[in-house]
């Protein structure tokens, strides 16, 4: 009996529970794909960027003092991308790179040749922020001043496309975002105002009898903010399970997703639901309160 | 103290809106602490809106109205809820909750209105069902109950508080004569415990059975049977 009692006490400020969960779960659910999207599409921009080269092809005969000054001299630049504090330079000799050449083509060159027409190469990879072409092509004729340096190359079209469509997908990802985060919140915002529609009286009588505000709206609350981060936890689930799909479909895909951007979108996602729950029950309740009689009905 | 001697309802030269166009216009009454008055009129003549601006449910914009104490042209909308405490408001509409008994009902009541203390609040709702001749219906759903015991929770429910004054707009409108003259015989004993009413009603006869002070809204005025003599009967 009191638990019966308990239950039926629980149901003030209560409306269908399933379709406003299903609601705000689907609308979180598509706004965290989204999200996932975009920080997909960010972290492969970034292992992109971090490839991006240049080559230095030294002059033939240089000693190793040489060599090793202008790797020293290459190393303390600050378009030298950096990783674990260590300067990504990686000196590839012309016998190394006449190896590398025969295995991938076959052909023993340097027999036919009589001699290895390659040259010693240095392949620096670039910050992402240096990489505008305005910087690379400033770079280049930087190192070509390096005394020792043959020639220095960098694919530029590559670097303008990827800068380019880069700028493009990021401007259509967030734009799309924010329209969903609208539509979103006015989904939730509408669903949460129908529901609480059937309530309009009993929060009248409420305040006929001399409840206080406060005591009026705190069940509506503590509820609509319960239902809203209960959205946020299945949506959540929901994107949770498409990673480990998507995983198995596509391998590599998980590399892409770093765990704590993912932490931050979950947090994010269970926010939003929490947050726009609450604010639009206490503004369809304030709707409510204010309303005379005639206009409830 | 000043509470005692003071009428519990005093109106002077108020305007009584609806919406935007005025119903009534320039006027003035006082309710006694203990007295009952009848407001008759036909319907739209502006007896629930005056019910209404009453217990600030409707902002009116010229004169001074106080009610229990409490000044109407300057209360504050968070004060709004002590005020209606001090006042019992009684309408057909006035749902109960659907899904709770009535003693349910009324520790909602009680609570919502600051009741903190169990045994005071057992002891209130007792004696309030009591008074209104539910003391068996405690545990008995709304939709158990006939129309009429259904109004008298929705009375005793008024009286949780000891207001000092009810407003009470067609309380027997939908309910059949005979238990119409019961929910009515609880008004008077209500009232002879010193309770003021002030009851909106069509029902002449309780009016013929049970003479006492009328106010009858007529044509934008209200007259009252205390001042002007005049004529009772009309088609509502």
């Amino acid at each position: 009996m009191a638990k019966d009692k308990k239950y039926r006490k629980k149901k003030l400020g209560s409306y269908p529970f399933a379709s406003v969960v299903f609601s705000v779960t689907l609308a979180l659910f598509v706004m965290g794909l989204f999200g996932l999207l975009i920080l997909t599409t960010n972290n492969l921009t970034r292992l992109i960027q971090e490839n991006v080269e240049i080559q230095v092809f030294l002059h033939k005969g240089l000693s190793q003092n040489e060599v090793v000054k202008i790797t020293k001299i290459l190393s303390s630049k600050d378009y030298v991308l950096k990783s674990g504090g260590q300067a990504q330079i990686q000196h590839i000799t012309k016998e190394e790179a006449a190896e590398t050449f025969m295995e991938e083509t076959g052909e023993d060159f340097v027999n036919f040749l009589g001699d290895n027409p390659l040259r010693d190469v240095i392949k620096i990879k670039v910050s992402p922020e240096y990489q505008a072409s305005q910087n690379l092509a400033e770079i280049k004729k930087e190192i070509g001043f390096i005394s020792g340096v043959f020639e220095v190359t960098y694919i530029e079209n590559l670097v303008q496309s990827i800068n380019k469509n880069v700028r493009k997908i990021s401007y259509v990802l967030v734009g799309f975002t924010v329209i969903l985060l609208i539509v979103v919140v006015v989904l939730i915002n509408n669903t949460i105002k129908l529901a609480l529609f059937s309530q309009r009286f009993l929060i009248r009588s409420m305040q006929l009898v001399g409840a206080t505000s406060s005591f009026i709206r705190k069940p509506f609350l503590s509820r609509a903010s319960w239902f809203g981060l209960l959205s946020g936890m299945l949506a959540c689930a929901l994107i949770w399970g498409v990673l480990q799909l998507a995983e198995r479909e596509i391998e590599g895909l998980i590399d892409l997703v770093r765990m704590d951007e993912l932490l931050v979108l979950t947090a994010a996602m269970l926010l939003v639901g929490l947050l726009v729950g609450f604010i639009s029950t206490f503004a369809a309740i304030k709707k409510y309160m204010k309303m005379s009689l005639d206009e409830l009905y | 103290m000043e509470l005692n001697s003071r009428p519990v309802v005093e109106v002077s030269e108020t305007d009584i809106y609806q919406e935007s166009h005025t119903v009534l216009s320039d006027i003035s009454f006082k309710i006694e602490k203990g007295e009952f008055v009848y407001l008759i009129g036909r319907t739209g003549s502006g007896k629930s809106s005056l019910l209404k601006t009453l217990y600030a449910d409707l902002a009116f914009h010229k004169g001074a109205i106080e009610v229990a104490g409490y000044d109407l042209t300057k209360i504050k909308s968070k004060n709004i809820p002590y005020l209606r405490r001090k006042i019992g408001i009684i309408f057909q509409d006035f749902q109960l909750f659907p899904d709770r008994t009535v003693t349910e009902n009324l520790t909602f009541v009680m609570r919502a209105t600051g009741w903190k203390d169990r045994t005071k609040m057992k002891g209130r709702l007792a004696e309030v069902l009591m008074r209104v001749g539910l003391g068996a219906a405690a545990e008995k759903m709304p939709h158990q109950l006939s129309g009429g015991e259904q109004q008298r929770v929705v009375i005793a429910r008024a009286l949780i508080n000891e207001p000092l004054i009810l407003f009470a707009d067609e309380p027997t409108g939908n309910l059949d004569p005979e238990v119409s003259s019961g929910i009515f015989g609880l008004f008077k004993e209500i009232n002879r415990s010193g309770t003021s009413v002030l009851m909106a009603t069509h029902n002449h006869k309780f009016i013929e059975d049970h003479p006492a002070r009328v106010l009858k809204c007529d044509e934008g005025k209200l007259l009252d049977s205390a001042e002007h003599e005049f004529e009772l009967s009309g088609h509502y």
